[in-house]
């Protein structure tokens, strides 16, 4: 499996912080968007307002030039043909009297005034040195063609013209005109200048938030007032549309000078940005105020707060970083103990155990687990080093026992020398350290040969011991009754009383006779011994009957004599030799060992053991035997 | 400009000669020819330091040449040919719009489609020489308007205080739309298309200095037109040119607007003669001019077109 890259602690900080980082972010992203809305409503609102407003304002004050100008010009309707003097004074009065008039024209129709005289229009207005007479009845300037002077009197209304320069005044103004009327006729205008300059300070001067301004257009889209000197009296709205290629500006200028109100999101004239832009009438003089902001200046607040909250979200999200840091910490150290302590107990420290770690929840419950397992893990080593050490004694102690037993079987050969006419070995191997399995030869009266051949039930000391006494007692019994059947029946029943174990042993008994060569046998429950004759021929000497020592009282024991003719060998066998398996679970059986018997050259009888062990050994394999071992070589020499 | 640097190398050791050039209105994109013609060293290749006086309201060019405050002077060809016929010695050196600029204005919704619908009503008309052709155009339609004496501004147009106004194509008609008013709000009547294509502007000289000087005025005629062709090469140096002026001058004027003025003036200018044929006078249109004039009784009799047109030998090699 692919490993993790990260540990648990840094995957643990990324994934919450990811996740509360994205939570965040989305919320942010809310609050932005409705907070633009939200401001661009007010601000939208407030713009408008302030449009209107100074709209409104811009309006009253010209209301009051226009209320003035009708007021003289009323005056003069009644006044039959003042004077010029009286003109002059009254002209004079006027200006004075309204703050915002720059001057005041009384002009009359070609030869209205007096049929001799064709232009006649005094003429005063304000100046540094006062207010000062200035000649606008010049056959040069010839005022009859001049809007202020046409308009109204063409028109027989009233209104504002369109700021220009005023050659009298000598200054950019916008001039009210009223027709002046004289008995029902009408025989000129009176007119009124304001100052444009003054005007145009009065909308710079208002304050539009920080980038903000405002601009003021006549009716013909003309700047009379805005920020950049060059678009005053030069260019319109419409001139600035169209070097721009910008039909919608040219649309809301329409709008604009049309009457129009509202506020719009326009790109500025330099096309640098977005502004919204606000516009009201000043209806007084079908002029438009407008004011704008730049979108950025109207959004500053939503991107303030943007950027508190992101300042905000990430000293949060720091925060919750060294929390969970802290929290995994805490999680993973008592873990990382637990790992620490596994890989000293996997390299053998069984000292090895987690210390410092709180018991009570998963990690502890996992931490006292551990120190459980590595405590059990202890006892247990202890107790299998005790086992261990206990075996190894017993071991040892039986090896001893196997000595000793082995010690206590006849193993010299020859086994007696001083005979000649018989050749005697055996052996036995234990399934176990010690065994059931026993043997003996030994003289009675004399001259008489015993060979004695004994398997006990079962296996292990119990066997050993039993072995040691069965072979004892035949010892003893042989030494009284040298005959087999009495000697057995003896055995028997010295053994039957006292054997509370219910052990049995089976034994083989010969007792040979050195001179004559026969041999007289008798056999407790043992499988009878194979006899190969001098031509090699192999048969099972015939079988008594009787019961294996230790089970009745009454074994039916029979005794059996055959002679053995010279260069005859007789094999006794225990079942080990037969009952043996392989890994196929086949037995090695009589047949296997009778034929051997009979095709082997070897005469001697270590020799001849040693080879049927090997033989036996080559047929059942590496696979351990159960039943102990025991063979006998008995040859007749002479 | 080929022309030139040959014309310049014809005569290299030439003193320069100081002539003085009377504009018949205010710098505008109108007269650009000239100002480049100044600002690209045409005139100085041509050994030439030419003094450019603008005109204005109240200033009479015509007069001025003919009281000899000027060299040369612009001016409209019917009231050149009146001069003419008034004794004034003067002579159309060469001539440069060959179609008629002058409109009658109206807007739509005051429901004038044709000219006979103009009858009793209210028209803004220029004074002077600008009159000539809508008083020939009522005159033909048979109808009496009321004349309203019109100055530069539209404002009684759009005020409604008259049916219809004076403009020149090249300016009011424009200036209309920068004060927001759309082409099609507005019906126009061209007297080009009515049979009274007047050719205007020309350039003129007193007929005592083309026959002392020819050589002056040769020089003076072909560097100027030269100054126009480089106009119509390099408009936007030509804007240039007119900007600098203008904003000298402190005119309420726009870049916008001097640069349609000075496309609708190349477009009169180039009309029928093309961009070779600069200067020329037609004299199917001053037998029309004439007529007119005569028939106004501006004129006590044609002005013979010999006399009158005289165009310098160009110094062409």
């Amino acid at each position: 499996m692919r490993p993790h890259v990260l540990k648990l602690r840094a995957r643990f900080v990324i994934f919450v912080l990811a996740g509360v980082g994205l939570v965040s972010l989305a919320m942010a992203a809310l609050t932005f968007f409705e907070s633009q809305e939200a401001l661009i409503e007010s601000r939208q609102e407030q713009l408008f307002e302030l449009a209107q407003g100074e709209a409104a304002e811009l309006g009253r004050r010209l209301i009051r030039v226009s209320q003035a100008t009708e007021a003289l010009a009323n005056s003069l309707e009644v006044l039959p043909t003042p004077t010029p003097e009286n003109l002059d004074q009254l002209i004079k009065r006027y200006i004075s009297s309204t703050r915002r008039i720059y001057g005041i024209a009384v002009a009359y129709a070609p030869h209205a005034y007096e049929t001799d005289r064709k232009l006649f229009s005094p003429y005063f207005h304000r100046s540094p040195k006062g207010i000062v007479a200035s000649c606008v009845d010049s056959e040069d300037y010839n005022y009859p063609r001049h809007d202020w002077f046409l308009l109204p009197t063409l028109l027989g209304k009233s209104l504002w013209t369109e700021p220009y320069f005023g050659t009298g005044g000598g200054i950019v103004m916008a001039t009210y005109c009223t027709p002046l009327i004289q008995d029902g006729k009408i025989k000129g205008a009176v007119v009124s200048d304001i100052s444009l300059q003054e005007l145009g300070r009065d909308v710079d001067n208002l304050s539009v938030g920080r980038f903000g301004y405002a601009f003021l257009i006549s009716r013909q889209g003309s700047f009379l007032a805005a920020p950049n000197p060059k678009l005053v009296m030069r260019e319109t709205i419409f001139s600035l549309a169209e070097e721009m290629q910008r039909p919608d500006l040219r649309l809301l200028g329409q709008r604009m000078i049309r009457g129009g109100a509202g506020v719009e999101r326009v790109k500025d004239w330099h096309m640098k940005e977005y502004v919204w832009l606000a516009f009201a009438p000043v209806h007084e003089v079908g002029w438009s105020l407008g004011v704008l902001v730049p979108e950025r200046e109207v959004l500053a607040p939503a991107y303030a707060l943007a950027q508190r909250q992101a300042i905000a979200a990430a000293a949060g999200l720091l925060g919750l970083g060294l929390v969970i840091w802290l929290l995994v910490m805490g999680l993973t150290r008592p873990l990382q103990r637990v790992a620490g302590a596994a890989k000293r107990l996997a390299s053998g420290d069984l000292s090895a155990k987690v210390e410092d770690v709180r018991p009570g929840d998963e990690v502890g419950d996992l931490a006292q687990s551990f120190n459980t397992m590595v405590d059990d893990l202890n006892s247990y080593v202890h107790e299998l080093t005790a086992t261990t050490a206990a075996k190894e004694r017993i071991e040892s102690e039986l090896d001893l026992a196997r000595q000793i037993q082995m010690s206590i079987l006849p193993r010299t050969y020859p086994a007696f020398p001083e005979h000649e006419g018989f050749d005697l070995f055996a052996k036995t191997h234990p399934a176990r350290e010690v065994g059931g399995d026993f043997y003996d030869f030994f003289f009675v009266e004399g001259d008489r040969l015993v060979f004695v051949v004994g398997d006990v039930s079962g296996k292990g000391v119990p066997a050993a011991l039993f072995m040691t006494v069965s072979r004892t007692l035949i010892k003893n019994a042989a030494a009284h009754h040298p005959d087999p059947v009495e000697a057995l029946e003896e055995v028997n029943a010295q053994i039957l009383p006292e054997n509370e174990m219910c052990m049995f042993v089976t034994v083989f008994y010969g007792l040979y006779e050195p001179g004559t060569g026969r041999l007289f046998y008798a056999s407790a429950g043992h499988p009878s011994p194979l006899l190969r004759r001098a031509d090699g021929q192999v048969e099972q000497i015939p079988t008594t009957g009787g019961m294996a020592i230790g089970v009745f009282d009454k074994m039916g024991l029979t005794r059996g004599e055959i002679v053995m003719q010279p260069d005859e060998t007789l094999l006794v066998f225990t079942d080990g030799l037969d009952e043996a398996v392989n890994a196929a679970n086949q037995q090695y059986g009589q047949a296997r060992a009778k034929s051997w018997l009979a095709s082997t050259e070897v005469t001697d009888a270590p020799v001849m053991i040693d080879r049927l062990v090997q033989e036996q050994r080559a047929f059942t394999g590496d696979l351990e035997q159960f039943d102990d071992l025991t063979l006998l070589v008995f040859r007749r020499k002479e | 400009m080929a022309a030139f640097f040959c014309l310049a190398l014809a005569m290299p050791a030439q003193a320069q000669d100081k002539v003085r050039l009377q504009l018949h209105w205010v710098h505008q994109a109108q007269f650009a020819g000239f100002y480049l013609a100044q600002d690209a060293g045409i005139y100085r290749e041509a050994g030439l330091e030419v003094d450019i006086v603008p005109g204005g309201p109240g200033i009479d060019s015509l007069q001025n040449l003919a009281q000899g405050k000027c060299h040369f002077a612009t001016g409209w060809l019917s009231g050149a040919m009146e001069y003419r016929d008034q004794g004034f010695p003067l002579v159309l050196m060469a001539q440069l719009i060959q179609r008629s600029a002058l409109l009658l204005i109206t807007f739509k919704d005051h429901d004038i489609d044709s000219i006979k619908e103009l009858d009793g009503q209210r028209v803004g008309l220029w004074g002077g020489h600008f009159n000539i052709q809508p008083r020939a155009l009522f005159k033909g339609a048979g109808i009496a308007v009321k004349e309203i004496p019109q100055n530069v501004s539209m404002a009684p147009l759009l005020e409604q205080a008259v049916s219809a106004a004076s403009g020149m194509y090249y300016n009011e008609y424009h200036q209309l739309y920068q004060a927001g008013v759309d082409y099609d709000e507005l019906r126009v009547f061209e007297f080009s298309k009515l049979g009274l294509n007047f050719p205007e502007d020309g350039i003129y000289g007193l007929e005592s200095l083309r026959r002392q000087n020819p050589d002056l005025c040769g020089r003076f005629i072909a560097a100027s037109l030269a100054g126009w062709r480089l106009t119509f090469e390099q408009p936007d140096r030509a804007l240039e040119a007119v900007m600098k002026r203008v904003d000298a001058a402190q005119l309420a004027s726009n870049a916008g607007h001097q640069r349609w003025m000075l496309n609708a003036t190349q477009e009169l200018i180039t009309h029928r003669v093309g961009r070779q044929g600069l200067g020329q006078l037609s004299p199917r249109d001053f037998s029309l001019v004439n007529r007119v004039l005569v028939d106004q009784g501006l004129l006590r009799k044609p002005v013979a077109l010999a006399s009158f047109y005289q165009p310098p030998p160009e110094k062409r090699p």
